[in-house]
């Protein structure tokens, strides 16, 4: 059995409400890995024979949300949003930090896959194997920063309510959509906390065509087993001194890049690509 | 048990909680180091970060009294005489919850699979967290010498932290994220 992965994709189909697990090939894992590269494997699986009839806008397309066998483990912490994108009818990898990929592998999931289309707007809520599909047209309309607040509360409080021997309740991670999403705007994002986002595709369209307004995933279980543990931790120290040592990227993160290399050849992205520097 | 006498050697984890990045990398090394896997949820450290950019690390600050330790009623709870912090004897622990309710920061926490509480032991003197925190150079934590202070304020409810830190990154806007 492979080691590192959850082996479990977590499937809903929002049209008949839905619910199942299924497993995931070892074979297929080896080959794809994960994230970008077992999206196209399941999207060429499912809708491959089709794929010239599929609307990205439709309930017919997927939403795939995927993690690898690296998420969770501590520098790796993204996940791949990916399905027909609504901006050039391919397949994109879209990833976004964050929270969302550790907690999905610790609810012991490797991905998400949403299918169909709800008639109205619903939130995914997960916590490990209880998934439910929830009423969300209270937060339908809302902004980034108000679905955060109303929906970290009303987890939080159904969490408390429903384990009250736990204790305090860590917030759960989401991914949502804003207005943009909702409204179909093909170059909507999904994004994740207040300012993370899966910009590239325009996900957030499809999500909004789905009627899923938010997913807010709370794993309490350990990340999955590995083969050698001492061996994950001197990577995960290698790779943090390493990254500690790096006085750019500590400064400036990937903002250094910009900088640097735009100032150096003569190619910073003033009005859009039109011009070359400011004047100023 | 080995009864040899050992060193007295109280000590704290001082605590910086605006420096707090939210990276985890002290939950990773609590759950390595006591449950030798990572395991976030099972750390006896948790970071919340209930409004994003105000994460802090929650964990316990051995406030004296101990009223944890007072609430126990079937004496699972003990004081480490050589560090000053809470025991938990996993055998002994029913998981009634009492000690959660009796803490004025509501800090322990269940742990997700075995039936006993969580709460911070200080790694035997020598935490985990205060040193990828300080090999990170987030130095939200410091090892420091306990003294006769007053502890039990600084074991604060996440929602009264956030509030506070809420407050100080946002100003009056802060209110309206919790």
């Amino acid at each position: 059995m492979i080691k590192g992965y959850a082996r479990k994709l977590l499937e809903v189909n929002l049209s008949t409400r839905e619910i199942k697990e299924t497993t995931l090939n070892d074979s297929i894992l080896e080959a794809y890995v994960g994230g970008r590269g077992l999206a196209a494997n399941i999207l060429w699986d499912r809708l491959g024979s089709k794929w010239e009839v599929v609307e990205p806008l439709r309930p017919e397309n997927l939403l795939l949300f995927l993690t690898g066998p690296l998420t969770g483990f501590f520098p790796g912490g993204r996940i791949c949003v990916s399905g027909k994108s609504p901006q050039c009818n391919g397949v994109v990898g879209s990833t976004v930090g964050g929270e969302f990929g550790p907690e999905l592998r610790c609810a012991g999931y490797d991905g998400i896959l949403v299918a169909g289309e709800s008639k109205k707007p619903v939130y995914l809520f997960i916590k490990d194997s209880d998934v439910e599909i929830r009423d969300a047209s209270h937060l339908w309309g809302k902004d980034a920063k108000q679905t955060m607040t109303l929906l970290t509360r009303e987890c939080r409080n159904s969490l408390k309510k429903r384990y009250p021997l736990y204790g305090e309740w860590k917030e759960p991670a989401m991914l949502y959509i804003g207005p943009a999403g909702e409204n179909r705007v093909r170059t909507a994002v999904v994004a994740a906390k207040w300012s993370h986002a899966a910009g590239y595709g325009g996900y957030g369209a499809v999500m909004g065509s789905k009627k899923l307004k938010a997913i807010a995933v709370k794993g309490t279980g350990p990340l999955p087993d590995v083969a050698d543990i001492k061996k994950v931790e001197k990577l995960i120290q290698e790779v943090c001194d390493n990254a500690y040592r790096s006085v750019l990227w500590r400064r400036w993160g990937t903002g250094a890049a910009g900088y640097e290399v735009g100032a150096k050849t003569s190619s910073e992205p003033v009005r859009n690509w039109q011009e070359e520097w400011h004047d100023e | 048990m080995e009864m040899v006498a050992k060193e007295k050697n109280p000590l704290w984890i001082a605590r910086e909680l605006a420096r707090c990045s939210g990276c985890r990398k002290c939950e990773i090394a609590c759950s390595l180091f006591h449950e030798k896997r990572i395991w976030p949820e099972a750390s006896r450290i948790r970071v919340f970060m209930l409004v994003p950019g105000a994460e802090f690390p929650h964990f316990c600050a051995q406030c004296e009294g101990y009223p944890c330790v007072e609430a126990c009623p079937v004496k699972a709870l003990t004081v480490s005489d050589e560090t000053g912090a809470v025991l938990v004897n996993a055998e002994a622990c029913t998981a009634c919850g009492k000690c959660i309710n009796a803490c004025p920061g509501k800090i322990p926490h269940m742990h997700p699979t075995e039936k006993h509480i969580l709460i911070c032991d200080l790694c035997g003197g020598k935490p985990q967290c205060v040193k990828v925190c300080r090999e990170g150079e987030w130095n939200v934590l410091k090892k420091v010498t306990r003294k006769d202070r007053a502890y039990h304020l600084y074991a604060r409810k996440p929602e009264e932290i956030t509030r506070d830190l809420c407050a100080r990154f946002y100003g009056d806007k802060g209110e309206e994220f919790l």
